[in-house]
């Protein structure tokens, strides 16, 4: 424990500084993780909520007050990944919730459209396949789309997301399967 | 190269959120912030109340009581086991 205190920063895994940060208060591990953690969380924001920078912006300096609040009731046991995102997923929740008109509208959008017959052979190359992948993810839903976000965005684990969003592993599962699928449907001549 | 459709839908959304994410303009903790900014008022505040001290110590209020040094007289007073017979002339009395 005395050790810790001495590790250089740059190489401490997250766990151990989130650790001095909840016993000493460690400000200067504090602001290593939010050095580490601040483009990609904010990068989160800015996709999830409608590409708001301003937004993102201020949810991710919400995220590290509540990091900071809460610190005393962080485990070491528990990543300090999921444990970050879960925070920033119930800022995300409760934007959702503030904006339910947006929502009904998102979730109203057809999620299981018939392939067009006339659709002709793309070129295969990352680009186009980026491209159409875009376009596709704006017509998801908000729950897709974070779980598309968690899973091949951020690139998590089933159990990790499972923890953020608080439902069981096998939900999680079953719910990647058919979004997978639609989008495999949806990309079909990008593959 | 992509060997299935998820290793290609994770390396298109990866490709994507770098891009985004390279964009965004990401500011510092609020924690340095704070700390620098209180860093700016703290120290010359602390000088100014150094100096108020300062001068406050070499220029103190003058004093309206008089004080009384107190002289104690002590007197001492030698005492010596004398044999018999012993001259006398070196014992002082104090």
């Amino acid at each position: 424990m005395i050790l810790s205190l001495f590790v250089n920063d740059k190489s401490t895994p997250d766990e151990q500084l989130m650790e001095r940060v909840r016993l000493v208060s460690d400000e200067k591990a504090f602001n290593e993780l939010h050095r580490r953690y601040a483009r990609l969380l904010q990068g989160f924001f800015f996709r999830r909520l409608g590409g708001d920078n301003q937004l993102a912006a201020d949810l991710l300096q919400d995220t590290f007050e509540r990091v900071w609040t809460a610190r005393k009731q962080y485990t070491a046991k528990q990543p300090y990944r999921t444990w970050l995102f879960t925070v920033a997923y119930n800022l995300c929740k409760n934007i959702y919730r503030s904006n339910k008109h947006e929502q009904a509208y998102l979730e109203s959008l057809p999620t299981d459209e018939p392939i067009a017959e006339d659709a002709t052979p793309i070129k295969l190359d990352a680009a186009a396949f980026d491209q159409a992948l875009q376009q596709e993810l704006t017509r998801l839903n908000e729950h897709q789309q974070m779980l598309f976000e968690l899973r091949f965005t951020q690139e998590m684990t089933v159990p990790e997301i499972a923890t953020i969003i608080g439902i069981p592993e096998g939900t999680v599962k079953s719910r990647l399967h058919t979004l997978t699928n639609y989008l495999r449907l949806k990309l079909k001549d990008y593959e | 190269m992509s060997n299935t459709f998820e290793d290609q839908l994770t390396a298109s959304a990866r490709r994507l959120r770098e891009a985004q994410d390279a964009k965004l303009h990401v500011t510092a903790s609020q924690m340095s912030h704070r700390r620098q900014y209180w860093g700016w008022i703290a120290t010359p505040a602390a000088a100014a109340v150094g100096l108020l001290i300062g001068l406050f110590i070499h220029h103190p209020a003058e004093q309206t009581n008089d004080y009384v040094v107190p002289v104690v007289a002590v007197e001492t007073t030698g005492y010596s086991i004398l044999d018999d017979g012993a001259d006398y002339s070196l014992f002082i009395s104090l």
